[in-house]
């Protein structure tokens, strides 16, 4: 009995090994400069994603401080740039509904920073273009005069 | 013993079986890379009374009001120029648009370069008055027209339609730690203005990592 316990640890170890498990991408935190306490900022302004395929999926954290004095809403939408980089094209219309945004209206104490997960999730049999890109939108709705600002993190990807 | 074996073979099933909710890693084989680069800008000051001296924003003097009557007319292009709302941002002479021709500035505090798209929304409250995304030059009954212009850049040859719905790139490649003038031309609606209620709209702008 003994060496059937072995044997199924055994197993288990080997199918552990080779089994395929889920990537996390190494996440390195902002470093912003003192100056910026005081600041609404984002951070990272961009993400490249490589060799994507239908059915694959691919996250990384949006990182927002609010450098306001109070607390505040913020929105993260979802947005289809106006113009794409260079030997990029702006994402299809059917991309929307395969960007997950973990909290869409955060809501952000004063001086403080919160990581928000964005990830894109294709369904297996969609079309993409060889390499598109998309915005993800970040505007602190506390804003109420005429000229308002929103920071854009842009997401470039590369399929297979 | 028989518990053992079910309890190895349990613990190896949860382990084996792919992680499938909202908040799974990227799938294997899919690369996703980003430098924690900081984006933030400013804008200073973030208002502008068309043909209002404003004296809570410092904005006060003829300049501000150049018809010395703090009402806003029909089919009337307004310009946000410090030296006087009714003048063009070419005044000064210099063949672009000087500093002091711009009300607004942007500071770009941000670790890399950015590209600044701006659009503007319809007016809300008293009259009715909606962006034609036509620029400045262009009005109607009850449709506005307005235009972004950028210091150093040619007046009017420059100037960058604000339109209702889509982003427009104003300001291209502002290096990080700098900051540029900028300012708005609008031209008002044909039809008179009859409420006498302060009317309000949005011009919204996205930074972006500039590529």
């Amino acid at each position: 009995m003994k060496k059937l316990i072995l044997l199924i640890v055994a197993v288990g170890v080997i199918l552990l090994a080779g089994c395929p498990q889920p990537s996390s991408p190494v996440i390195e935190k902002p470093q912003p400069g003192p100056e910026l306490y005081d600041q609404v900022w984002i951070s990272p302004s961009k993400v490249e994603v490589g060799k994507f395929y239908p059915g694959a999926r691919a996250e990384y954290p949006l990182t927002i401080h609010n450098g306001n004095d109070y607390q505040a809403e913020f929105s993260i939408t979802y947005r289809v740039p106006s113009e794409a980089a260079e030997d990029y094209v702006a994402a299809p219309d059917t991309a929307q509904d395969w960007i997950i945004i973990a909290d869409p209206a955060p809501v952000i104490a004063p001086k403080d920073t919160v990581d928000v997960l964005i990830a894109v999730e294709m369904p297996e049999g969609a079309e993409a273009p060889k390499r598109w890109e998309f915005w993800v939108v970040v505007k602190d709705e506390s804003q109420t005069a005429m000229v308002q600002t929103e920071l854009a993190c842009r997401w470039l990807v590369k399929m297979k | 013993m028989r518990k053992t074996i079910l309890a190895i073979l349990l613990a190896l099933a949860l382990v084996l079986i792919p992680v499938g909710n909202a908040f799974a890693a990227s799938s294997v084989d899919v690369s996703v890379y980003a430098t924690p680069m900081v984006l933030s800008i400013t804008v200073t000051p973030d208002s502008w009374y068309i043909n209002w001296a404003d004296t809570s924003g410092g904005h006060s003097g003829a300049a501000y009001d150049p018809w010395g009557d703090n009402r806003t007319r029909p089919s009337i292009t307004y310009f946000s120029n410090p030296l006087g709302d009714n003048l063009t941002p070419d005044i000064v002479g210099s063949g672009t648009t000087d500093n002091t021709e711009c009300l607004f500035q942007f500071a770009n505090l941000s670790g890399v370069p950015v590209d600044i798209s701006c659009k503007m929304g319809n007016f809300a409250g008293g009259d009715n008055m909606t962006n034609g995304s036509g620029g400045y030059t262009v009005s109607s009954d009850n449709i506005f027209g307005a235009s972004a212009y950028v210091s150093g850049t040619a007046w009017p040859a420059a100037a960058v339609t604000l339109p209702l719905l889509t982003d427009a790139k104003t300001i291209d490649n502002l290096g990080n730690t700098l900051d540029i003038w900028w300012g708005v031309a609008l031209k008002t609606r044909t039809n008179g203005f009859t409420s006498a209620t302060t009317m309000t709209s949005t011009i919204t702008c996205t930074a972006a990592e500039h590529l």
